[in-house]
């Protein structure tokens, strides 16, 4: 069940955007706290650039934090928007084309469970077509792009490491891998999910519904022909596309290190980059101990997630994003516009998630009184920062109430399947 | 001698500054202590009076007389001799020099116009790696000297090196400045102990503190050089800009306009002059009339002595001295009192007192340079840098319209200040110009957080038929942590003063040389590198402030949301409902402990166990294991530690 009008939707969009960028400059997106964070803001990128065009190490003050690439990339555009704009449309289209690799996986699997009629005729929906239109249309996407801040750009590289796993590229996923955890460095979890997926393949039922299913079988008539299948079904580990990935990953590694080593060639080459940028700014957090607890509650969650979703590497790498959104030392709408369209890809599955309704005014509410609050502390003095930390502190609470209930739904939903298996 | 042909005069000053330049060896060659101590009085167009004092110690190399001074304060030689200081120069200033009333083109608003509150800069005779920490040392040694915070210029955000905005150097000078510290009487006294006779005799005797406080800008000044050659030479100045407090001969003859008020020296402090301090080589008393004031004693078509048709001096003065001027301009007389002459019997009280009404300006500085901010709200703004034209190159170049005219602004912002720099933009006249055009050279050095103030040393040139011109720079307001927060918060934070060069333009007086065995150290200043400079305006930058009782709800907030965080996702990732089932299913068949003892004590006979297992022993041998192995390990680790 495709969506009917879903160019003309992606056409809107994208005009939207583009609308935005060319009318919208007295918004001033840039500047808002929620767009720009300190590692993502291009007047620092701004910065950065003319300071190396003054021939000095643009980490030379504590302006830019970002990466020497995209200093190149990014510093000579005069209009960075158009840019993001292309970068959100592309990213949709990848969302979209993963969502269809996991739609075939998904009758794929139902149809070796012969549960197609059980489960798609109550909800099926093209899960890609929703997922890229969620990206498309998320108020926080459109609000980051035309803000050009540089997270567009950080989205784009996890879409593509994600799309890459599901189809088993493994050097597009070792790029995206390696060109995402450069930007940010947050997305080096996302390598768990990355081996599940190129090892597994994309989301299936558990391993048990198959075997459950395959003894079942084996029950009622015992055939050599039977067994093969359900060996067959029961995804065997493939150690090939991981070493494939792992290669392709140090090859990528090594090309991005040699690149931003030729950007910095004339302020003191990589030697800089891994002073000023990776041990000043990304392992910042190793200075105090609660930055320090915050950044490791991250990787707590990571092994037992990986342990019980194993089998759906691609909702894992949801969940990490989300996580990552959460509790990560400067987050921005940017990261929720990317878990968000991620969760569109799930559509099938979580149709049964509670706590929906409350969700989705929440995220409303938090996104229209964050400003608010803003501007009573910072610019009208009249409240003081109690309140935009509690803001704050409600819209980490929805992230949590949303990670937690998507979890357990998709749990839920892989114990309805092995209900009507054995039923 | 206005009526000399240039070339005589030429001459003749040549011929005085060689006699300078041989007395000054020969005063080397004998090498003792020497003090001097001048004052200059001035009246300004404001109707305020301005009196410069100025006490010289010099001290010969310290090879030829060892570690012992008797004239020179011994505090300060061996500051120089610690910290191998080349050049230092330290002041303390209450309120602002007016630049627009009381003069931007003469020495005294060059060398002796300061920002507000400290200012301190040091160039040190060491290798360059042992500079910063040289700087540390000597902010907390002056510290301890003056009375005064200037150990909060030890830390690395409060200090900064400028290569040439400042002053050339090669990377051996460090600057600071504080612009809120308070000025008072308690940095005074400490800087009058180093004067050999303090305030008990000679002109310091004149600072009677109520009045020196009570005026519109007070600054007090330490300057010490140092070299192997000439020894250590400290010129202690003190700048006061006060309002006479007198209206004796307020009489108005004429209807056009109003006296200026008449004063003497006993109407400024409340003291008079009664002999000069024993061990000074040479004491003196200055009263300088501008220029303007004398053009107009020239109209008059008298001559300019002591007592005129504008004026009566109510001393005759012991000398007159005409400055030499290169150009045919009239200039600025002075009008000179030796202290020596006069004892208690006899004290000596400078005063003027005003015949005719005069109006008169002091020349300004080319550009009135102002700065100001821009923007609303705590996030964000803008520094604005203004330039004013004040048409004194017209008068003093000609008025062709293709030259260019030299500035070097030279900035220091805190870190919490986020310049960006790229944001720089130039209006000249009021339209926007390219960076190119305007900035000939600028070297920035971008602040870091915590660690580094922002430097900005910038070389502009303008064309001189500009009115007005305007830079302004972006920036960001960053957070403090909570603990670098004063605490008076909600003040705002200062940025301190920017200065202006004008390269171009030289400020410097020279008056003859009619004592040729003594040379004024006052007058020697007045000819020094007179470059002409401007301070602009102190900023104050709102920050945003905290709720200071945050932190602890932050703590337990945080906490409590990343235990829901946690303690929810690992129990949906726990949770196995299928298991859980078959587990309650089991549990409602066994019976726990307690109540089968409960049902025992009530006398009920206990329904045997359904499965007959065996009761559970209360102390099974394993527990007892488990306790005594426990207990075990505890004695020996107990032992182990203590041992």
């Amino acid at each position: 069940m495709a969506i009917r009008n879903f160019w003309s939707m992606a056409a809107a969009a994208v005009g939207f955007r583009l609308l935005l960028v060319l009318f919208g400059e007295d918004l001033h997106l840039a500047s808002r706290p929620e767009v720009s964070t300190p590692l993502t803001s291009i007047r620092r990128l701004a910065e950065g650039y003319w300071l190396k065009q003054a021939s000095m190490s643009p980490y030379s003050g504590s302006m830019y934090h970002g990466s020497p690439l995209l200093l190149s990339v990014l510093g000579p555009l005069t209009n960075k928007s158009l840019i993001f704009v292309a970068v959100d449309f592309i990213a949709a289209m990848l969302i979209r084309a993963t969502g269809r690799r996991l739609q075939i996986a998904r009758n794929i699997s139902l149809k070796s469970l012969e549960l197609t009629e059980a489960v798609s005729n109550s909800v099926n929906v093209s899960a890609g077509d929703i997922a890229s239109l969620i990206y498309l249309w998320n108020p926080w996407a459109l609000v980051t792009c035309v803000g050009s801040c540089t997270s567009p750009i950080e989205n784009l590289m996890v879409v593509i490491m994600i799309y890459g796993a599901c189809s088993r590229l493994a050097p597009l996923a070792a790029f995206g891998y390696v060109m995402a955890t450069h930007l940010s460095l947050y997305p080096a979890i996302l390598i768990v999910p990355i081996i599940l997926l190129l090892g597994y393949g994309p989301d299936a039922p558990p391993t048990k519904v198959f075997r459950l299913k395959s003894s079942n079988a084996s029950k009622t008539d015992v055939s050599d022909n039977d067994k093969s299948s359900s060996s067959r079904d029961v995804q065997q580990f493939l150690w090939k596309p991981v070493f494939h990935f792992i290669l392709w990953m140090l090859f990528w590694t090594f090309y991005v290190l040699l690149l931003s080593s030729i950007v910095l060639n004339k302020v003191g080459g990589l030697q800089e980059m891994f002073e000023k940028y990776f041990f000043a700014e990304v392992f910042d957090f190793f200075r105090s101990f609660f930055l320090i607890v915050f950044n490791m509650n991250i990787v707590f969650m990571v092994l037992p997630l990986a342990i019980r979703l194993k089998h759906r590497p691609c909702f894992l790498a949801f969940v990490y994003t989300a996580i990552v959104a959460i509790l990560k030392s400067y987050p921005s709408v940017g990261d929720s516009a990317l878990y968000l369209g991620l969760l569109g890809l799930f559509a099938n599955e979580l149709a049964e998630m509670q706590f929906t309704f409350f969700l989705f005014f929440g995220y409303i509410g938090v996104s229209l009184l964050s400003p608010v609050m803003h501007n009573l502390w910072i610019w009208r003095g009249t409240g003081n920062a109690n309140f935009y930390f509690a803001t704050g502190l409600a819209y980490t609470c929805l992230q949590t109430v949303l990670v937690v209930e998507s979890v357990s739904s998709m749990i839920k939903h892989d114990r309805k399947l092995r209900l009507l298996v054995t039923a | 001698m206005a009526a000399a042909p240039p070339s005589l005069r030429r001459l003749l000053l040549l011929l005085s500054l060689l006699l300078v330049a041989s007395v000054a060896a020969v005063a080397a060659a004998v090498a003792e202590e020497e003090f001097t101590e001048e004052l200059l009085l001035r009246p300004l167009p404001d109707r305020k009076a301005l009196a410069h004092f100025h006490f010289r110690s010099s001290a010969p190399p310290s090879a030829a007389a060892g570690s012992h001074h008797h004239v020179f304060p011994k505090a300060i030689a061996q500051l120089v001799q610690q910290f191998h200081i080349s050049e230092l120069e330290l002041s303390f200033t209450q309120g602002r020099w007016n630049y627009e009333q009381w003069g931007g083109y003469d020495p005294m608003s060059t060398n002796y116009a300061k920002p507000p509150g400290v200012e301190l800069w040091a160039a040190f005779d060491l290798p360059l790696d042992e500079i910063d920490a040289t700087w540390k040392n000597l902010t907390h040694a002056l510290s301890g000297l003056f009375c005064a915070s200037i150990n909060f210029l030890e830390s690395s955000t409060a200090f900064s090196a400028p290569r040439w905005g400042f002053k050339l150097n090669e990377g051996n000078l460090r600057y600071g400045a504080l612009p809120r510290e308070a000025v008072c009487t308690e940095n005074l006294t400490p800087w009058l102990k180093l004067l050999p006779c303090r305030d008990k005799a000679g002109i310091a005797s004149l600072l009677y503190r109520p009045s020196i406080y009570k005026g519109y800008y007070h600054s007090q000044k330490l300057k010490l050089t140092s070299s192997q050659s000439s020894g250590i030479t400290i010129d202690q100045t003190l700048t006061v800009v006060l309002q006479p407090n007198t209206f004796r001969g307020q009489q108005l003859h004429s209807t056009d306009g109003q006296l200026q008020p008449s004063w003497s020296m006993k109407d400024l402090f409340n003291r008079k002059l009664s002999g000069k301090c024993r061990v000074s080589k040479s004491s003196r008393v200055f009263l300088e009339i501008e220029k303007d004031i004398v053009d107009k004693i020239d109209k008059s078509g008298t001559e300019a002595s002591w007592t005129n048709e504008l004026f009566a001096l109510s001393t005759a003065a012991d000398r007159v001295l005409k400055e030499l001027n290169n150009m045919d301009a009239q200039s600025s007389f002075l009008y000179e009192y030796d202290v020596s002459n006069y004892n208690n019997d006899k004290p000596l009280d400078v005063g003027i007192t005003w015949k005719l009404p005069v109006i008169w300006s002091c020349t300004p500085a080319p550009y009135h340079a102002n700065r100001f901010l821009m923007g609303s709200g705590n996030e964000r703004g803008s520094i604005a840098l203004s330039f004013r034209s004040t048409n004194l190159h017209k008068q003093l170049f000609g008025s062709s319209n293709d030259c260019s005219i030299k500035a070097v602004v030279f900035q220091v912002v805190p870190w919490y200040v986020k310049v960006y720099y790229h944001s720089l933009q130039i209006f000249i006249d009021g339209n926007s110009k390219a960076i190119s055009e305007v900035v000939d050279k600028i070297h920035v050095t971008p602040s870091e957080d915590k660690l580094l103030p922002g430097t900005l040393e910038m070389l502009l040139r303008v064309p001189c038929n500009m009115e007005s011109a305007t830079l302004s720079l972006d920036f960001d307001k960053g957070f403090l942590h909570i603990d670098e927060y004063p605490p008076d918060a909600n003040q705002g934070f200062d940025i301190p003063s920017a200065l202006v060069t004008f390269p171009e333009f030289n400020s410097s007086r020279s008056y003859p040389e009619t004592d040729t065995l003594f040379v004024s150290p006052l007058l020697q200043m007045f000819k020094e590198d007179g470059v002409v400079k401007s301070y602009t305006e102190v900023l104050l930058v709102p920050l945003t402030t905290p709720d200071f009782s945050m932190p602890y709800n932050v703590i337990t907030f945080t906490c409590t949301v990343l235990a829901l965080y946690f303690g929810s996702l690992l129990n949906v990732l726990r949770r196995r409902t299928g298991e859980e089932e078959r587990e309650l299913k089991k549990a409602a068949a066994k019976r726990g402990l307690i109540p089968l003892l409960i049902a025992k004590l009530r006398g009920k006979k206990v329904d045997p166990p359904p499965q007959g297992s065996p009761p559970t022993p209360l102390f099974s041998t394993k527990l007892l294991l488990k306790v005594v192995f426990v207990a075990v390990v505890a004695v020996s680790f107990h032992y182990l530690s203590n041992s």
